[in-house]
């Protein structure tokens, strides 16, 4: 079921009338019946993975506090027979139990994403090395699975479960039913925000009354993501449609135009997909964690990654980064790293490589391309190479006589860092690695700059009116996102003004929808539900 | 007192929305008065649903069931009262809720269901214009069902505000709210709606007259028949059997056909294809189905003459003598109400060709001349043209061709060939010429001028030449 069907109106609708009027204990049981409802409108084929991830991560939750518990008891009723020694073997060996555990879950989890995302990556490519090093031809068949609703998300959300468990960070759900809702919540399972338990699970058991100005928020979110994605991104997905369609036909200036509207496209997209989301949670009274902060007012590719796609970036930092950057073998790389080459950079290169492993992963988890390793690669080394280069920052200042605190400097490094995005989104948009490069090379060497001037960037799909309305959706936002930036909070702010002013502007941003929106003759459907 | 303000406050922010979403649906409802255009479905649909008139015979299909079937030869034939329900870009879908709006307020007895290919091949529907029938269907249990069946997948702007589809037609508003304002509009009149791609005039009970070509001018382009039953919507199969199933159901006799197309298409061997689906599928479902390409030429004499174009829609001559045709057979293969299908069909199997092989086999005729003309710039004012050429017949057949040019200002004669087998031409011209290109086939070794022929018109000078290759190799792209 699209988020842009009708058929999600209703049963959004319907969903929310039946919440309000059952009694408020059975309020998290109508969700569940509604989230599986929503993913079985997707097709039944696949059902048994997510039941398999729920199951798994709950019974893997529920032995990891066994066994934590078990051991607090044990120590509890042998305080004072046990030796220090004696109380640490004890403590590794359920130290051992529960990563047992807990690796097991993440083998089956991330094992199924793995086969189902991979797996026909994996093969063609263990195909060409094998034939092409080793002339031994293996053969693997190719086989491309059918990709599950959601299944990157709610297996990311399981695993941050489990992991946090592991860690003994809270009590793990004793309801499978209530655990259930937690990995399958249908606003959220096709395209994110990755949920964290311990923010979403209270919410989903309070007890929610109706609130007409909570409904209210979450329509207003709702209108301003569908203007965002049938408005502007799908408009600009026509461009990018027609520019991206062979990658030896436009010259440089009309790709470098191709790769802007895709940066459009994308933020316009996602952004507008999650806005949807989260103002559909918020009609059911639950608030679902920000993915997006005005990611281009970034001011370098680390402060981007904190504004862009955040529930993706904070659980890789929180389940990826920290553990293997605190772990064993990085303090030793680390302590290794300062001896050669100093403090300084010593201290640097375990971040850059845990950098580069994060960013590594980012890129295999859009997907099963190299073009998307590449993209998370180039990514890992701007940050790396930015961390490596911190240090000598104030010297370049000093030496080039430049304030860090002046606005032009501020400006240009805004500047930068989206000039930096947009090179990245060649990666992204290209239908391999190899167009991505030649298509950056030709943006650079075949740039011609009578194509702005001479109409030819208005026969690529979009014409003149629709370029207008382009633009000025754009203004639109930039100009919200100024005020956001600013830290108004801009509902708040429209909240505050008269009934009749408020009432228009929501009225112009609805009827926008329909005059101004892309018209196709497919349902759109949203670029992250393809992850 | 504190709760009585809280309630008023309640009170008034309902209001507002309340008020909000009535604004909402007003200007919306503004939006599809001025944007959606004047649909002839609206003036069919009212004279379907008319109580003052009851139809007892219902005709279903696109537009080669509207110029085809004229209602009033079948009252003359089966002494009925007929309709011709036929729209163009009628789906079977459509077919299907516009037959059960016509039980609603009809007493139907006969539902003949046209048959064209093209709707269930390879199709390809348009969110917005091809639900015209559903936005014509007045508020009822039917229009409900085709919501709820169809709709719910959709964009909701598909559903919610149709007229977005025609928001790139806002230059016709003021011609619409004028239409749509004017008394015939107001009491369904014919003349209310742009009737342009009928041809012809009404003639009534939804069926126009349409006049028949100059023999000078071309048929259009000749686009061959594709088919190949893997290509076949399955949706489309699915709602035909709803058609049959709901048929059966209420006692009404469905009579499936396929309304003749010129016989320079039925050349293609793809036709031979189609048939087959159809006749497999009706015997499927154990319905009549009569397909009148393989109607003896004794029974209904068929050329291309007959036709508008090369797609097959029927000029009026054609299509009353078929609709007469048509009325016998029905009313022969009608018998007795118990009658198994295969007695029905059995019984007037004798005007009908049984295979396309036989059908081919009689066709003594070439029935197919078309050409692509190619232009070329020569240089130093000179012109050229390679003229491809398609030539077709019955299985029997041995076609040849012949071309004449003609200049179009003087009426001199530029070119002329004799017959041959050739397939491709190249002439050369000395100047800037606007000429008209004649190919003329018959069978060879007949004395015959020719069976039949086609006629192009080319304008050769740079611009125009420019101009024609680069809507060709925008085409092609």
């Amino acid at each position: 079921m699209a988020f842009a069907s009708t058929g999600f109106l209703i049963f959004l609708l319907v969903g929310v009338i039946v919440y309000y009027l059952i009694p408020k204990r059975f309020q998290w049981i109508w969700l569940l019946i509604l989230s599986y409802y929503f993913y079985l409108c997707s097709g039944v084929k696949t059902l048994g993975l997510i039941i398999t991830t729920t199951v798994t991560t709950f019974l893997g939750g529920i032995i990891l506090e066994r066994i934590e518990e078990g051991r607090s008891a044990y120590f509890k009723a042998h305080k004072n027979e046990m030796a220090a020694e004696e109380k640490k073997l004890y403590k590794n060996k359920t130290k051992k139990y529960k990563r047992l555990i807990l690796v097991l879950v993440l083998v089956i989890n991330f094992g199924m994403l793995a086969v189902i995302k991979y797996y026909g990556f994996a093969a063609e490519n263990i195909n060409a090395l094998l034939s092409n090093v080793f002339h031994i031809n293996v053969g693997l068949k190719r086989i491309d699975f059918l990709l599950p609703l959601g299944i990157s998300f709610y297996t990311f959300q399981s695993m941050g479960y489990i992991i946090d468990m592991y860690q003994g960070k809270y009590k793990a759900d004793r309801n499978i039913f209530k655990f259930a809702l937690f990995v399958s919540y249908f606003p959220q399972i096709l395209q994110g925000p990755i949920g964290r338990y311990n923010r979403l699970a209270h919410q989903f058991f309070e007890r929610h009354s109706f609130d007409l100005v909570r409904i209210q928020h979450g329509l207003q979110l709702m209108a301003w993501g569908f203007f965002k994605k049938m408005v502007l991104a799908d408009r600009a997905a026509l461009v990018v449609t027609e520019v991206f369609r062979y990658v030896h036909l436009y010259d440089g200036a009309t790709v470098l135009f191709g790769v802007l509207a895709y940066t459009l496209q994308l933020y316009a997209d996602f952004s507008g997909g999650m806005d949807i989301v989260i103002g559909a949670s918020e009609m059911f009274g639950i608030t679902l964690d920000q993915n997006f902060r005005q990611p281009f007012f970034s001011n370098s590719i680390s402060d981007f990654w904190h504004r862009w796609h955040i529930t993706l970036g904070t659980w890789m930092k929180d389940y990826v980064f920290y553990p293997f950057s605190l772990s064993k073998a990085m303090n030793k790389f680390g302590k290794f790293t300062k001896k050669i080459f100093g403090t300084t950079v010593g201290r640097c290169l375990p971040i850059c490589v845990a950098n580069l492993l994060i960013f590594f992963i980012v890129g295999v988890w859009h997907g099963a391309q190299w073009k998307y390793i590449a993209y998370g690669m180039y990514n890992g080394l701007l940050i790396a190479a930015s961390n490596l280069f911190e240090p000598l920052y104030p010297k370049i200042f000093k030496a080039l006589h430049i304030n860090p605190e002046c606005r032009a400097w501020k400006l240009f490094r805004i500047l930068r860092t989206f000039s930096l995005v947009v090179i990245s989104f060649y990666f992204d948009v290209c239908e391999s690695l190899y167009a991505a490069l030649y298509m950056m090379r030709s943006t650079v060497t075949g740039f011609s700059f009578s194509t702005f001037t001479d109409g030819s960037l208005l026969a690529l799909g979009v014409d003149k009116q629709g370029m207008c309305i382009i633009f000025a959706g754009c203004v639109i936002w930039f100009i919200i996102s100024l005020i956001k930036e600013k830290g108004i909070d801009v509902r708040a702010a429209l909240d505050r003004k008269p009934w009749f002013i408020r009432w228009a502007v929501y009225g112009a941003l609805v009827l926008s929808i329909p005059v101004f929106g892309k018209i196709s003759e497919t349902i759109g459907g949203f670029m992250y539900a393809q992850f | 007192m504190h709760s009585s303000s809280g309630k008023k406050k309640k009170f008034f922010a309902w209001m507002r929305v309340v008020l909000f979403l009535a604004c909402l649906v007003a200007v919306c409802s503004a939006f599809k008065f001025a944007l959606m255009p004047p649909s002839y479905a609206r003036v069919i649909i009212h004279e379907m649903n008319k109580e003052t008139d009851k139809f007892d015979c219902i005709v279903l299909g696109a537009s080669h069931g509207r110029s085809g079937i004229n209602p009033y030869k079948l009252d003359e034939e089966l002494s009925c009262n007929a309709l011709n329900v036929c729209i163009p870009n009628e789906t079977i879908k459509d077919s299907y809720y516009l037959l059960k709006e016509a039980v609603r307020h009809n007493d139907v007895k006969t539902v003949i269901l046209d048959l064209d290919y093209q709707y269930w091949y390879n199709l390809k529907e348009n969110n917005y214009a091809s639900k015209f029938i559903y936005d014509q269907l007045e508020f009822s249990p039917v229009k409900i069902q085709y919501f709820f069946e169809n709709l719910l997948d959709e964009d909701f702007r598909v559903a919610l505000t149709r007229w977005a589809g025609y928001t790139y037609l806002y230059g016709n508003m003021l011609d619409n709210i004028k239409t749509k304002l004017s008394e015939d509009y107001r009491n369904y009149g014919i003349n209310s709606v742009d009737n342009s791609d009928a041809g012809g005039p009404y003639v009534g009970k939804g069926f126009f007259y349409r006049e028949s070509p100059d023999e000078d001018d071309g048929k259009g382009s000749y686009n061959g028949i594709v088919f190949d039953e893997s290509g076949v919507d399955q949706d489309t199969v699915n709602i035909f059997r709803r058609i049959v199933k709901y048929c059966k159901k209420k006692g009404i006799r469905l009579v499936c056909v396929t309304s003749p197309i010129t016989p320079a298409m039925i050349t293609d061997s793809d036709y031979g294809k189609v048939n087959e689906f159809f006749e497999k599928l009706c015997a499927e479902e154990n319905v009549e189905f009569y397909d009148f390409n393989f109607v003896k030429d004794s029974v209904l004499e068929v050329k291309n003459e007959n036709f508008v174009d090369y797609d097959g829609h029927m000029a009026g001559e054609l299509a009353d003598r078929y609709s007469a045709v048509l009325g016998s057979i029905i009313k022969k293969s009608g018998g007795s109400e118990t009658q198994e299908v295969e007695a029905r069909e059995k019984s007037v199997s004798d005007s009908f060709y049984s295979s396309y092989e036989e059908l081919s086999e009689n066709m003594n005729t070439v029935e197919l001349a078309d050409m692509e003309i190619t232009p070329s710039i020569l240089g130093d004012g000179k012109y050229a043209v390679s003229i491809d050429v398609k030539l077709g017949g019955g299985k029997n057949t041995s076609p040849e061709g012949r071309i004449v040019i003609k200049d179009i200002d003087s009426g001199e004669i530029l070119e002329e060939t004799e017959y041959s087998k050739n397939k491709t031409y190249y002439f050369e011209f000395d100047r800037a010429r606007y000429i008209s290109v004649y190919l003329y086939a018959r069978n060879s070794g007949s004395s015959a001028e020719y069976d039949t022929k086609c006629k192009k018109r080319m304008l050769l000078n740079d611009d125009a030449i420019n101009k024609y290759n680069a809507k060709k190799a925008k085409k092609t792209n």
